[in-house]
């Protein structure tokens, strides 16, 4: 049944994919079969990863287009703003990307918008539309009324709830999208880990239901301990251990936390929206004398370098009294025009103190370039810098380092050797979506997995599907 | 792909054209220089993937102060064109009643809007046009090509050899063989390349073979790829189509051009728009009506099955191509002078034409078209056109423009009017027995068409016997003997004149006055509603000169009538319409 050419028989469908059950492959295949096909998903990593995955299996480029929703929908609601009415510039608030979809949704009313798409495309699929707003949706079924589409999704990874992805799979989604199937291969864990895979699935299956677990599996690994900051959890066996690390929480304060307390042994990674960064390119920009820019510097650094303590009977390392001579120096020269060619230079070095750790590395890293833009004259405020910094990073996708601490929602789509969930009673304390923001979070493993818990069962609320 | 409008501006002889074709098969005709190919060449500039280079005389009056300005909206797209990886988000809406939208609504068709620019610098610019984008999008001779324009104009040999872009160089697909046998062949001292064993190329040689069979090309043995030496150098364009071992570039004009029609439409598979300059060039009438045919054919066929239809546009100046092609296809271009606003008219109701594409299709070539009620005033005037040139410096009415036309009796009154709302001059010459109404006279002198007529009830055969004399009513019966034998007319008027019997009458005119009661003007009158067969019923009706040749037979005796009684309503009539002919 959930065979490429099957699938392409079926008309408007929804297709369930748990975690790790080669979608992005099938979607992949159902492409190449047809003339050109339209796949559409939410986010531009998402773009890159069935960009790239289509590459890789050899369909055509011209045999396929590959967007965001939101993007498709600037195009489309741009060139017939008539009828769409879209807001002016790219969408700001939950309000305007609504005016957006609806207004896609509206130019798809008019027949000479279905005849370019006809036109354009000979199937659609819709990945990850466990994330669909409403506005989402009624653009989805307005494209179903012209080209068979097709919809892939995992209602246990729906994790934006709080955003408002909160449709009914029973009662919105598939009166338009009969369920055509679930995908039951896991091969994400094939060669590496198949009983991690099978224990993934079942505690899929049970989350759903709302029954307890037992994290005491011997195909996982299980400490018990309360607290989320045990770094034994983080590290115990990690030498023995090849390829990627991810450690999973659902509050981000944690998570700088414990990217701070590993001392940078995991790395923090940041929102889409950045929102430490704006806070400090606002800092710089409201600042005009050396010492308020200190001071948003000095803000900036201390969220993320943690400073070891002297060890007993160590001294200050002349290393050190030279480095702080040095940059006491170039505090002087933030004073000096715009000030950003010396924050430049006192980024750069900052980094290379001895016994300063980075732990949000990311976020330092965006800072620096963002300091180099506004010295280089290619940008006249840090707003504007920071702005298209992020640009880059949201268009060309990011790098994780080897060892990552972050939340389920960032995690989400990636994949990792190695997890370690801290303190999985944390996840019952969430406001929404416990469940399934549970399932994300193991399911990001591929070889090993290593919760700690207070207790070895452990119940999340039924989800809502 | 259909032209749903056109716009020319300050191209050639036209300062402006604003044309909406409403009909997917065209036929334009026009007076010389009154801009049918100046169209043609526009709508080429703008949608072939040529390229064109544009010199002064290219711009009205040579004046390169103000741009040309082509652009057309094209509907009917091809799905490549609509898709979005294309031109698919510029696409604008006509609408039902036939208005462009930049937007398209509701169920607009959707639409694209091509302009091509000239000016001074003599650099062409093509874009699309699209008001809600920011900028227009320049269109590439590639994207150009996307709009499936053929023309057949003059003699154009391309098509029928496999150069490099020809339509049988695509009809192959791949030529690469080809190159390697020619190189082959060049170093083999030119011996026989054997090209037929090319099977793309023989392929493609018998697609062409059929389609041009289709429009009635004749094939003398079969069309196949051969080699044509003496150019200089070996390349694909030096493979042509052979007839029977002879290039088809020396084929006669009409075949060698239905064969390129053929070729260059059977390549576009959706819905071509053709341009077609004189259909007629080299063609027996019985071909032109054939290859008509098989055009319009082919479009009421992809209507059938739901395929596009495409475009047909093709001017002509053969009665038979304007006969074939049909009342509902015609379009007459006029041009005005000196400000040379061009524009293109359709019949508002083309059935009025119907009758005129019968008889005499050939009048609408002219400016100025006098409609005859019957057979018996167009033979006449045709007769008497003879003698017209002795008194306009031996000039003939054509000189002029003008044309005589057989307006099909009680059509004529339409016919006229229908020509004078196309733009054409027209008048009415006809008899008065059935008198105009009040309608139709005030019709007529609205739309400016002359009538003339004779006046007091009078009908031709009346106004010519009551305008002779006795010797010349003499001459007129013995002429009708001749044409119709003696007992047919004798004993036609011996039943008619009571107290004449056939050997009275074969006396002579002059003697029958002293035989009957009645008067001259009696007996004039009398031998007038025999000639007319008046007051007969339909199926006894044997009138003496209706018909074209016994009508015009007449015009030596009228004309002599005429001339001894010019103040006769015969002889004011036609002097009238003499005039207005020569006018």
């Amino acid at each position: 049944m959930t065979k490429a050419p099957n699938l392409i028989a079926l008309g408007n469908a929804a297709i369930v994919a748990p975690a790790g059950h080669g979608k992005t492959e099938i979607i992949a295949n159902i492409a190449a079969l047809g003339r050109r096909a339209l796949i559409l998903t939410h986010t531009h990593a998402g773009v890159h990863a069935i960009r790239s995955r289509m590459k890789r299996l050899g369909v055509h480029h011209s045999a396929v287009a590959v967007d965001t929703i939101a993007g498709w929908c600037m195009r489309y609601a741009h060139a017939f703003p008539g009828v769409a009415k879209p807001p002016p510039d790219t969408p700001k608030t939950g309000a305007e990307w609504e005016q957006l979809y609806q207004g896609a949704a509206l130019a798809l009313q008019v027949s000479a918008v279905r005849e370019v798409v006809v036109a354009s495309y000979d199937r659609i699929l819709i990945d990850e539309y466990q994330d669909c707003g409403g506005g989402q949706h009624s653009l989805a079924i307005a494209l179903s009324g012209i080209v068979p589409t097709l919809i892939f999704g995992d209602p246990m990874q729906g994790i934006f709830e709080f955003a408002g992805a909160t449709l009914k799979w029973d009662s919105e989604i598939h009166p338009s999208f009969p369920l055509a199937g679930t995908l039951n291969t896991p091969h994400r864990w094939n060669g590496k880990n198949p009983l991690l895979g099978e224990w993934i699935a079942e505690t899929r299956i049970k989350l759903m239901k709302g029954e307890a677990i037992d994290l005491a599996d011997p195909r996982i690994t299980y400490r018990e301990s309360n607290d989320a900051f045990d770094m034994a959890t983080l590290f115990e066996g990690i030498d023995g251990k090849e390829g990627s690390f991810a450690a999973i929480h659902c509050n981000k304060r944690i998570c700088y936390g414990l990217a701070k307390a590993a001392s940078g042994g995991y790395q923090a990674i940041e929102e889409v929206a950045a929102g430490r960064l704006n806070e400090f390119a606002t800092a710089w920009d409201r600042s005009t004398t050396a010492e308020r820019r200190l001071q948003a510097i000095i803000g900036l650094l201390s969220d993320c370098f943690q400073q070891k303590d002297l060890a007993e009977g160590e001294t200050v390392d002349p290393d050190e009294a030279e480095m702080n001579s040095a940059l006491s120096e170039i505090e002087v020269g933030l004073g000096v025009g715009n000030g950003a060619e010396a924050a430049a230079q006192f980024l750069r070095l900052f980094r290379k103190r001895p016994r300063w750790k980075l732990y949000r590395s990311e976020l330092w890293r965006d800072a620096e370039r963002a300091v180099s833009e506004l010295a280089a004259g290619r940008a006249s405020t840090m707003s504007d810098a920071v702005g298209s910094i992020r640009q880059r990073v949201s268009n060309s996708g990011r790098k994780l380092p080897k060892r990552t601490v972050s939340t389920p929602l960032l995690l989400k789509g990636l994949e990792f050797d190695h997890v370690v969930v801290p303190d999985a009673s944390h996840f019952a304390k969430e406001s929404k979506a416990q469940a399934k923001l549970f399932y994300v979070a193991i399911s990001r493993a591929t070889r090993s997995l290593t919760i700690s818990s207070s207790s070895r069962w452990i119940t999340l609320p039924v989800p809502n599907f | 792909m259909q032209l749903r409008q056109i716009k020319v501006s300050h191209f050639r002889g036209i300062a402006t054209l604003d044309w909406t074709p409403s009909n997917s098969f065209c036929c334009l005709i026009g007076p010389g220089d009154s801009g049918k190919s100046t169209v043609l060449d526009a709508i080429e500039a703008l949608l072939s993937s040529r390229w064109f280079s544009f010199t002064e005389s290219d711009f009205l009056s040579c004046d390169t102060s103000a741009p040309i300005v082509i652009e057309a909206t094209i509907g009917e797209l091809s799905r490549t064109l609509k898709s979005d990886e294309r031109f698919g988000l510029y696409v604008r809406g006509w609408t039902s009643a036939g208005a462009l939208r930049d937007e398209p609504e509701d169920d607009d068709e959707p639409v694209l809007t091509l302009r091509l620019t000239v000016d001074a610098t003599m650099e062409p610019v093509w874009e699309l046009i699209c008001d809600r984008m920011d900028d227009p999008r320049t269109l590439s001779n590639r994207d150009r090509a996307l709009f499936g324009l053929v023309r057949l104009a003059g003699e154009d040999a391309r098509h029928l050899a496999w150069g490099q872009g020809s339509v049988l160089s695509r009809l192959t697909g791949d030529t690469d063989e080809a190159a390697a046998r020619l190189a082959e062949a060049y170093r083999t001292a030119r011996a026989s390349a054997k090209l037929d064993e090319i099977e793309s190329l023989a392929n493609a040689a018998e697609a062409a073979e059929g389609f041009a069979k289709g429009l009635g090309a004749y094939v003398e043995g079969s069309y196949e790829p051969g080699l044509e030496l003496g150019r200089s150098g070996l390349s694909s364009g030096s493979i042509a189509l052979h007839d029977g071992g002879v290039p088809l570039r020396l084929a006669g004009l009409g075949s060698r051009r239905l064969a390129t029609l053929a070729i260059q439409k059977s390549a576009i598979a959706e819905g071509a728009i053709i341009l077609v300059d004189e259909i007629e060039h080299g063609l027996e009438p019985h071909r032109i009506i054939g290859a008509i045919a098989q055009i319009k054919g082919d479009q009421t066929k992809a209507a059938a099955d739901n395929r596009p239809i495409g475009h047909v546009l093709m001017t002509t100046h053969s009665d038979v191509a304007l006969g074939e092609a049909g009342e509902n296809s015609l379009h007459v271009i006029k041009t005005t002078r000196p400000d040379r606003l061009a524009s293109i008219t359709t019949p508002a109701t083309p059935q009025s034409f119907r009758p005129l594409l019968r008889f005499t299709p050939r009048a609408l070539f002219a400016r100025r078209i006098l409609v005859c009620e019957g057979y018996t005033e167009v033979g006449l005037l045709l007769g008497l056109r003879e003698h017209w040139p002795t008194r306009h410096g031996n000039k003939p009415i054509e000189q002029f423009g003008a044309a005589i036309a057989d307006g099909n009796g009680g059509e004529a009154c339409t016919m006229a009017l229908a020509l004078a709302k196309l733009g054409y001059l027209s008048a009415l010459y006809r008899d008065s027995d059935d008198p105009l109404s009040a309608d139709q006279q005030a019709k007529l002198a609205a739309a400016g068409v002359p009538v003339f007529e004779y006046g007091g009830g009078l009908y031709t055969e009346l106004a010519i016997f009551s305008a002779a004399t006795d010797a010349r009513v003499q001459e007129l019966l013995q002429h009708a003997r001749e044409e119709r034998g003696d007992d047919f007319i004798d004993n036609n008027l011996a039943a008619k004149i009571d107290d004449l019997n056939v050997e009275s009458i074969r006396l002579g005119f002059d003697s029958w006055g002293l035989l009957s009661a009645k008067n001259g003007e009696e007996l004039r009158v009398a031998i007038s509603e025999v000639a007319a067969s008046k007051g007969k019923e339909k199926k006894d009706k044997k009138p003496w000169f209706k018909d074209q040749r016994l009508g015009r037979s007449l015009a030596p005796f009228v004309w002599n009538i005429a001339a001894d009684a010019p103040a006769s309503p015969l002889a004011v009539t036609l002097a009238a319409a003499e005039a207005w002919l020569y006018d």
